[in-house]
C-alpha cells in the first residue's frame, strides 16, 4: 500500500512543512504565555513607573496606584473611568496623566474613602479633568460641580470637608457631591459592574466608606486597614475602636477567599490605601490583632485600671513589634489611648 | 542561629545525603543536581509526634522564639480556628518541612532552549502550591500581595538548589499556636542524592523570632506512584462560633503552660522555647530542673504500635501509653 505523501506534489510539501514550523511556533508561544499566566496567579502584574510611583493590575479593567498619597483604585470601561480616592494634592498632575495612560474614557466619579488630606488632596483637579453624567443634562439648571466629574463620600465625610476651616479647609469645588449614609444602599452600575458604597460610622473616624466593586470582587478600604501600623482611631474625628472593629469584620464578610479550591491563590481583592494588596486571609490576621488588644484593654478597664495602668500592662503584647512604633504620627501609646479612651467612654462595653 | 552553625548544619545534611546515596551507580547519573522533578516521599519516623498527630500544646521546645513570639502563641486558643473565617486557610510554604506530606515536584522548560524556568512544587491537602522561579527575574516590591504559597526564586549552588522565598503569609512555625509573622522569609537547600532528597529550610522571622530556625525533612523518590499535586477542596461549614469572634487567652490566663511539665515534667522555661533551647548545651542548664515523670503518658517515641520500651532517652520503638520507663542510666 502506498504512503500518503508520496501522492503529494513539490509544493504542498513546502506548505506542509511551513505550517508544521508554525504549529512548533504556535506550541511554543502559548507555552511562553502560559509561563506568564502562571506567574500572575501567583503574584499580580506591576510596573514600577518612577518617583517610587507603582502600577499594579488587579482585574483586566481595575488598577492601583500606589505612592501617589493614599492608594488609588481605577476602574474603567465604555462609561467612562471611576477613581476610588484621589491621592494628596502634590502628585494630582501626575495621577492624571497616569490614568490618561491606561484609558482614553472621561473620569466620571470619584469616591473618596474618608475624607483625609491624601485621599481628597487631589479631588479638585481630579474631577475638573473629567465630566460628570449630569453635565450634557441642564434642565434642571447648572450641573453641580460645574459640570466636573462628580465626587461620592460618606455624609461623615461630607461634613467634614465642607465645615473644615483655616489650613484645613477645602475648596467647593473639592467637596462631595453625592453622599453615602450608614446602613442605607449606595450603589451604581458602571462599566459592567455592581459598584457599592458603604458608610462605616465611628471607624477610623467618621467619614469611612468601603468600596465593592461586585463583577471586578475588589473592596477599597481606606484606612480602616493599615498593615504598616495599628489602626489609626481618630478619636477627635468620630473613630472609635468598636466602630474600627465592626468595619474590620464587615470587610471580612464581604471577601470570599479562594474555596472549595483553596490552592489556587484567588480570591477577593481588598486593597487598603497605605501597604501592600490584602485578601481576606490577611484582614483576618489584623482584625484578630486589633480584637484582641481591644479585648485586653477592656478587661483592664473592667479591673478599675486607670490609662496609665493600662498602658504599663503593654496590652499590645505580641504584637507590638510588628504594628507598633515609638516614634511617628501614630505611636504605640497613641493606639492604645485611644482605644482606652473609646471604651471608657462607651461603659457599655464590646458592641 | 551564627552563620558558621549554618554552614555546618549543611555540610552536615549533605554529607549525610552523600553517604546514603553512595553505592547507588544507577542513579548516579540523575544525580547531578539539576533535576528534582518527581513524587518524593516523606519519612514518617521523622519528627513523627510534630508531622503526624501533633506536638504537645505550648510545646516550643528547640524554636528560637522573640518575646513578642511567645506572647502571640500564648494568646492563641484552639477555637479560632472553628470559624468559617479560618477553616480553609492554608498553611504557609514553610509547611513543606512542617507538615507530614509528600510533594510532587515538575519541571516548567522553555520551549526553544530547554532550560528549566520554573519548579512548581504542588500543593497537598493544607499547603499551596509553590513555584520556584528559575529564571532569575526580581522579587515582587513591599506593596505586592503575601500569597499562601509566597514568591520564591532559585539557583544551583553545585548540587544543591537554594531558593530563597518572601511574601509569605502569617503562619505557624509549629502546629500548636505559635506563629511567625509575615515578614517571614525563607531559605531553602533542596539536596538531591540518587532516590533521596533533603529539604532543608532556615525560617528567619524579624519579629517572633531571634535567630533563623533551621528544619530539615528527608524524601524518598517514588518511582511507582505519582503523587496528586492539587490537594483537596476545603468546604466550609458553620460549627457553632460567630465568624466575628476571636479566640483568645488573656495575658497570663493560659491554662496550658504547665502541661508539658505535668506530662513529662519539662520545666516551663523550656516549654516556652528561645534560642537557647535550641543548642546542646542547654541540656545541662536543664539538668536539675527536669524531672522524670513515673509512667509515658502517650508519644513515647518510635512509631504506634512499635515494641515497648519507648521513652525519651530510652531505647528506640513505641510503648503504648502508660509503658513504664526504662531504669534510670
Amino acid at each position: 500500500m502506498e504512503s500518503g505523501h508520496e501522492h503529494i506534489g513539490g509544493t504542498a510539501l513546502v506548505t506542509i512543512r511551513v505550517v508544521r514550523h508554525l504549529l512548533v511556533l504556535c506550541a511554543g508561544a502559548v507555552l511562553v504565555l502560559g509561563g506568564q499566566r502562571a506567574a500572575f496567579a501567583q503574584q499580580l502584574e506591576s510596573q514600577a513607573l518612577g518617583d517610587g510611583i507603582e502600577l499594579f493590575k488587579v482585574r483586566s479593567n481595575f488598577y492601583v496606584l500606589t505612592g501617589l498619597g493614599a492608594n488609588v483604585g481605577i476602574q474603567f470601561g465604555t462609561d467612562g473611568v471611576v477613581v476610588v480616592d484621589a491621592g494628596d494634592a502634590a502628585h494630582t498632575d501626575r495621577l492624571i496623566a497616569e490614568i490618561k495612560k491606561l484609558t482614553p474614557g472621561l473620569i466620571r466619579y470619584i469616591i473618596n474613602t474618608n475624607a483625609d488630606a491624601d485621599h481628597v488632596g487631589g479631588n479638585q483637579k481630579v474631577a475638573k479633568a473629567g465630566k460628570s453624567f449630569l453635565a450634557a443634562r441642564g434642565p434642571f439648571g447648572p450641573p453641580p460641580n460645574g459640570g466636573a466629574a462628580a465626587i461620592l463620600a460618606s455624609e461623615g465625610a461630607l461634613t467634614r470637608m465642607s465645615t473644615a476651616t483655616g489650613a484645613a479647609a477645602f475648596p467647593e469645588a473639592a467637596w462631595p457631591t453625592e453622599a453615602a449614609i450608614p446602613d442605607a444602599r449606595k450603589y451604581m452600575y458602571l462599566n459592567d459592574d455592581g459598584i457599592e458604597v458603604m458608610a462605616q460610622p465611628n471607624a477610623h473616624s467618621d467619614s469611612d466608606s468601603l468600596v465593592f466593586f461586585r463583577r471586578s470582587d475588589v473592596v477599597m478600604v481606606g484606612d480602616i486597614v493599615d498593615m504598616r501600623r495599628f489602626p489609626v482611631i481618630d478619636l477627635a474625628r468620630g473613630g472609635s475602636i468598636n466602630g474600627e472593629i465592626a468595619a474590620l469584620n464587615r470587610i471580612i464578610n464581604l471577601a470570599i477567599p479562594s474555596v472549595p479550591i483553596v490552592s489556587r491563590e484567588a480570591g477577593t481583592v481588598i486593597v487598603p490605601s497605605h501597604g501592600r494588596i490584602l485578601d481576606q486571609t490577611d484582614v483576618v490576621e489584623y482584625r484578630d490583632v486589633v480584637t484582641i488588644v481591644r479585648d485586653r484593654v477592656q478587661d483592664l478597664i473592667k479591673q478599675g485600671k486607670s490609662l496609665a495602668e493600662v498602658k504599663a500592662a503593654d496590652p499590645t503584647q505580641g504584637y507590638r513589634k510588628r504594628y507598633g512604633s515609638d516614634t511617628g504620627p501614630w505611636t504605640t501609646d497613641m493606639f492604645v489611648e485611644a482605644v482606652y479612651k473609646s471604651l471608657a467612654a462607651n461603659k457599655s462595653g464590646p458592641r | 542561629m551564627t552563620p558558621t552553625r549554618i554552614r555546618i548544619i549543611i555540610g552536615v545534611v549533605a554529607g549525610f545525603v552523600g553517604v546514603l546515596g553512595a553505592g547507588r551507580p544507577a542513579f548516579a547519573q540523575i544525580a547531578s543536581g539539576s533535576d528534582i522533578a518527581g513524587s518524593w516521599m516523606p519519612f514518617a519516623h521523622e519528627d513523627f509526634v510534630d508531622r503526624i498527630p501533633g506536638p504537645e500544646p505550648l510545646d516550643w521546645t528547640g524554636l528560637p522564639l522573640s518575646d513578642e513570639g511567645r506572647k502571640v502563641g500564648l494568646s492563641y486558643s484552639v477555637s479560632r480556628n472553628s470559624t468559617i473565617e479560618r477553616q480553609c486557610a492554608l498553611h504557609p510554604p514553610q509547611y513543606l518541612v512542617l507538615g507530614p506530606f509528600g510533594i510532587r515536584i515538575t519541571a516548567e522548560t522553555d520551549p526553544f532552549t530547554g532550560a528549566t524556568v520554573a519548579w512548581h512544587v504542588g500543593a497537598w491537602e493544607d499547603r499551596a502550591p509553590t513555584t520556584i522561579w528559575m529564571d532569575g527575574r526580581p522579587h515582587p516590591s513591599d506593596n505586592a500581595p503575601h500569597t499562601r504559597g509566597g514568591f520564591e526564586t532559585g539557583k544551583w549552588l553545585g548540587n544543591t538548589l537554594t531558593t530563597h522565598t518572601t511574601h509569605i503569609k502569617a503562619g505557624i512555625i509549629r502546629r500548636n499556636g505559635v506563629q511567625v509573622s509575615d515578614q517571614v522569609t525563607l531559605t531553602t537547600h533542596y539536596i538531591r542524592n540518587g532516590d533521596l532528597m533533603t529539604v532543608l529550610m532556615f525560617i528567619d522571622d524579624p519579629v517572633n523570632l531571634t535567630e533563623p530556625h533551621a528544619i530539615s525533612k528527608d524524601f524518598r523518590l517514588q518511582q511507582e506512584t505519582t503523587l496528586d499535586s492539587t490537594g483537596p477542596p476545603c468546604i466550609i461549614t458553620y460549627e457553632g462560633t460567630d465568624s466575628n469572634s476571636v479566640a483568645h487567652y488573656l495575658p497570663g490566663k493560659n491554662p496550658l503552660t504547665g502541661e508539658l511539665f505535668k506530662t513529662y515534667g519539662i520545666p516551663r522555661e523550656a516549654a516556652l522555647g528561645g534560642a537557647e533551647t535550641m543548642y546542646p548545651e542547654y541540656r545541662k542548664k536543664l539538668k536539675a530542673a527536669y524531672v522524670r515523670p513515673e509512667k509515658c503518658p502517650h508519644n513515647c517515641g518510635g512509631l504506634p504500635g512499635g515494641p515497648p520500651g519507648g521513652f525519651p532517652g530510652g531505647p528506640r520503638g513505641g510503648g503504648p501509653p502508660g509503658a513504664p520507663p526504662p531504669p534510670p542510666r
